[in-house]
């Protein structure tokens, strides 16, 4: 009886502890989803994919050339991605939602989009356009696909990243000018389409992170 | 009454002629993530812990060995071995979570898209051709 006992207890024991770790499996946090994306050759050419919970999608482009996938922002059960591609020399010009692409450019020239964010219902991307006539790069902003171009160098300017915070928007990037017959980049940052320039010439602000009031 | 002045967090890269290391701008004073030539890319910010991807040069100070590596408030964290190149392009972070994603250069050459969660290595790609993760975004 005593063995029996001794047995009960330690089986007790051990459907309490088995019961305990399903408890805390429960209440551990639920398994977020995870998109990355990219680009991987998986039909013999490159091309840009997004990575579900390590699933791969391709995002079909509409020329057989190089693709590349290089940011990616939610927006509800929305995902958008920007696609640079190659393509006789007018380069990332797509906006992709939930798998479709927008044009981001005319194609007579050269778009370069850096970074995607959404804000609300507000899709935000910066990136550049190389104006041919004047052979200059202009940091562009697109609002919900509208373009709008911000202050630059005497050179030109170009943006990098986005974020947005309440109802003020901040860029980051570089105003291009030539100072003393010198090519020189002005790290800036936007805010409001109002620039301010950063202290050290010849840097590239890549990321922008908010934390509280933090920019 | 205090009044806490706020300037921004940064994650900055180097233009190349000056060769100068990562720097993360925090309220406008730079700290110098790496020695040498070296990357920023992306910065996420998690409660108090600033966290920076990117990479650096390996052990011997190879940057073409390039060692893909997290910054958890300024202290390196490496994610690949220095032996053949690798960078870290994105980071996120969910509850305790930290994911970086890359890429690392396999013995045939070719770049394997690679997420890293908490420091251990999950390939996205199979190594056959070049690939590359660049962004990751968690919900």
């Amino acid at each position: 009886m005593a063995n029996f006992s001794k047995s009960s207890a330690i089986l007790v024991f051990v459907i309490i502890l088995f019961h305990l770790a399903g408890c805390q499996k429960d209440v551990s946090p639920s398994n977020p989803t995870i998109y990355i994306v990219g680009y991987d050759n998986l039909s013999g050419r490159q091309e840009p994919i997004l990575w579900k919970n390590g699933i791969a999608s391709t995002l079909s482009t509409a020329y057989a050339d190089v693709g590349y996938t290089t940011s990616v922002a939610l927006s509800g059960s929305d995902i958008r991605c920007r696609i640079c591609q190659c393509c006789q020399w007018v380069f990332c010009r797509y906006l992709w939602k939930n798998g479709l692409p927008t044009s981001l450019s005319d194609g007579t020239r050269i778009v370069t989009a850096n970074a995607v964010t959404t804000s609300g219902s507000d899709v935000y991307v910066v990136g550049d356009n190389y104006n041919t006539s004047v052979n200059m790069y202009s940091a562009i902003l697109w609002k919900n696909g509208i373009a709008s171009s911000l202050p630059g160098g005497n050179n030109g300017s170009s943006a990098h990243s986005v974020v947005v915070s309440g109802s003020d928007v901040y860029i980051s990037g570089a105003m291009y000018s030539v100072i003393n017959g010198i090519d020189t980049a002005v790290s800036t940052l936007w805010k409001n389409g109002v620039a301010s320039s950063l202290t050290q010439s010849d840097v590239y602000p890549n990321a922008i992170a908010i934390s509280g009031n933090d920019i | 009454m205090f009044i806490l002045m706020r300037l921004p967090y940064r994650a900055t890269i180097f233009n190349i002629a000056g060769g100068e290391p990562a720097t993360l701008w925090k309220n406008g004073i730079a700290s110098i993530l790496a020695g040498g030539y070296s990357y920023a890319y992306d910065v996420a910010v998690s409660g108090d812990d600033v966290y920076v991807a990117g990479w650096a040069p390996n052990s011997s100070g190879n940057v073409y060995l390039s060692v893909a590596t997290l910054w958890k408030n300024g202290v390196a964290s490496p994610l690949s071995d220095g032996l053949t190149k690798a960078q870290a392009n994105s980071v996120a972070v969910s509850g305790r979570d930290v994911y970086v994603v890359g890429y690392v250069t396999n013995s045939a050459g070719n770049s394997v898209a690679t997420v890293w969660k908490n420091g251990v290595a999950s390939s996205l790609s199979d190594g056959k051709a070049n690939a590359n993760a660049t962004s990751i975004v968690i919900k």
